[in-house]
């Protein structure tokens, strides 16, 4: 999930959704990181993970503006989850830091 | 006496077993034992703790599934509750709307036991008096900050500030994570502290299994601890189900109840952000300052929003670096949201892991959010927003002309077309004369559970009033 949160947020750092979250939104998460894979892999004949940063940028832009509601839902859930998950660097601005504060 | 899960065996015995301390199981607590009856409060959350205020301590701590529950239907739909001592409560926005005649007066037209059951005037008393015990005001005009003050402008003398139960505010803008200062008055720390010094048991991390019944009576409850230890508490009165919309029916299913959770409704939200070119988000301000019942016939009702900012984020379109760059305008954005009284009825099954909600908003309600965010987005350009995000599929990512705006009210309402959220759960329960569930003695169902219908407004207020009237009926 590393790499689409990156894709989302450049330079996301972030916690692990260990135990706090349920096992079956944990589990249901990392599916959803497979339907990334397989987009790519269809799109780029790679995972998501060996794109190129503006390879996955296009993708994940393209599934925001899908036609269907389940592709923009999941970049959507992504990206609520990177976002509260992110642990913002110590030399970040403090606009960044308040996101999580 | 309150206490935080066991590392032995427990054995209890009161007149009343409140399964869920948040709105109605706390109030009936306060009003039982006002009545000199003996209680049982069992909770499956922990106490709140807030002390960061972010919100992943929010999600990881307050929240039901860390704020991952979802409808299972045509539209993506989240569901948000709380999962703590104090229940809802502790995370909504404070807002205290009086259960509208009309609502009342539809459930009457519909089956008119309700005005015997539920009299309009017995539960305007029971409100005036929890209103009082929560100090229910009106939001002082210092505490609107720049959404609530912005939101006023916009609306154009549609919008008034919200009655919330938060006295000694002082303009965090955190009730969605927990009032880190302990000013909002959730009922773990108005209703339950009065229940507790007058005799009340309140059992936390302790999760109620199923209700225990002897010969066809409901007689207490089978529990589980946090650590594992067992919980039995016995009722020699009646057992008062206050778990939930979503949790009673499932509790009452896992127990051998037939035929509950049919019917449920639900409130489904939406919000709308735009970025200004002043600040919007500084200190102080009310989470939820200013709402527009203007609306409130056509089905919804319109209001300001004051999420953590890892939430008001998440609607900032875009992703990578063009979206990094409009997280550093976040103070500049501000988000309204839309709440519709929908008319779409679901049910709550036995699911895997929990409750399963499946729910699906009809058209008609879809027709009602687009209509609330086209009425927010011309009101956003009209209190000069320099481009106003409605994330709604098939508009334009950014608008930035009134026409845009209005052109939103006439989108097709396609299933997911809006992204939702849905906090004000109702319905799914049927009570007999005497509130028990499906005319089970000594089983009694006093939440939203047991609302004929959603009511179109913030329930927080109903649902105490109703819950009052329920104990001091069966206290008395």
């Amino acid at each position: 999930m590393d790499a689409i949160f990156i894709a989302i947020l450049p330079g996301w750092h972030g916690r692990r959704l260990k135990r706090t979250f349920p096992r079956h939104v944990r589990l249901a998460l990392k599916l959803s990181g497979a339907v990334a894979d397989l987009v790519a892999l269809v799109r780029h004949g790679r995972t998501f993970r060996l794109l190129q940063p503006s390879q996955r940028e296009e993708l994940l832009n393209r599934m925001a503006h899908h036609r269907w509601a389940w592709p923009r839902a999941l970049v959507q859930w992504w990206k609520l989850v990177a976002l509260v998950t992110w642990l913002p660097p110590e030399d970040s601005t403090d606009a960044d830091r308040r996101l999580g504060a | 006496m309150l206490i935080d899960g066991s590392a032995r065996s427990i054995d209890e015995a009161a007149d009343f077993v409140i399964v869920g301390s948040g709105a109605a199981g706390a109030t009936a607590a306060r009003w039982l034992t006002a009545l000199g009856r003996s209680v049982v409060v069992v909770e499956e959350g922990a106490p709140p703790k807030p002390a960061r205020g972010d919100a992943w301590e929010a999600l990881t701590t307050l929240y039901r599934d860390a704020g991952s529950m979802a409808a299972l239907g045509a539209d993506v739909l989240p569901l948000l509750q709380g999962r703590c001592v104090g229940g809802t409560t502790v995370i909504n926005g404070a807002i205290q709307v009086p259960l509208p005649e009309e609502v009342w007066a539809e459930w009457v037209a519909a089956e008119p036991r309700w005005a015997t059951l539920l009299p309009f005037a017995a539960l305007e008393a029971a409100r005036e008096r929890n209103d009082v015990e929560m100090g229910v005001a009106k939001t002082p005009g210092d505490l609107w900050g720049g959404n609530g003050n912005t939101f006023f402008r916009g609306m154009q003398g549609k919008a008034t500030a919200t009655w919330r139960n938060a006295p000694g505010c002082v303009g965090a803008g955190r009730c969605l994570q927990g009032c880190p200062h302990g000013a909002k008055q959730s009922v773990d720390l108005s209703m339950l502290p009065k229940a507790i010094a007058a005799g009340a048991r309140v059992y936390a991390r302790c999760k109620v299994e199923r209700i225990v019944f002897e010969a066809g009576r409901a007689v207490g409850v089978d529990g589980i601890f946090e650590g594992g230890k067992p919980f039995r508490a016995r009722a020699s009165r009646a057992v008062f189900v206050a778990a939930s919309a979503i949790q009673t029916p499932w509790l009452l299913a896992r127990s051998g109840v037939k035929d509950v959770g049919v019917g449920f409704m639900c409130h489904p939200g939406a919000g709308m952000a735009g970025l200004f070119a002043r600040e919007i988000n500084g200190l102080p301000h009310a989470t939820q300052a200013m709402e527009s019942h203007a609306m409130r016939g056509e089905g919804f009702k319109l209001e300001t929003l004051g999420m953590p900012r890892a939430f008001q984020a998440a609607r900032v379109p875009g992703v990578g670096a063009l979206f990094e760059e409009r997280l550093q305008q976040l103070d500049r954005v501000a988000i309204w949201g839309v709440a519709a009284r929908a008319e779409a009825r679901g049910r709550v099954r036995r699911g895997p892991w929990g409750p399963l909600v499946q729910y699906t908003p009809s058209p008609a309600d879809r027709v009602k959010l687009l209509k609330g965010l086209s009425i927010l987005a011309e009101a956003m350009l009209c209190a000069e927003a320099i481009e106003v995000w409605p994330a709604v599929h098939g508009a334009p990512e950014a608008i930035t002309t009134v026409k845009q705006a209005r052109d939103l009210a006439n989108l097709p309402p396609l299933a997911g077309a809006v992204p939702m959220v849905a906090t004000h759960f109702f319905c799914g329960v049927r009570v007999d004369d005497n509130f028990q569930v499906n005319g089970i003695p000594a089983l009694v169902a006093i939440d939203s559970s047991i609302f004929p219908s959603n009511i179109g407004v913030n329930p927080m207020t109903s649902i105490m009033a109703v819950a009052t009237v329920i104990a001091e009926r069966w206290g008395g």
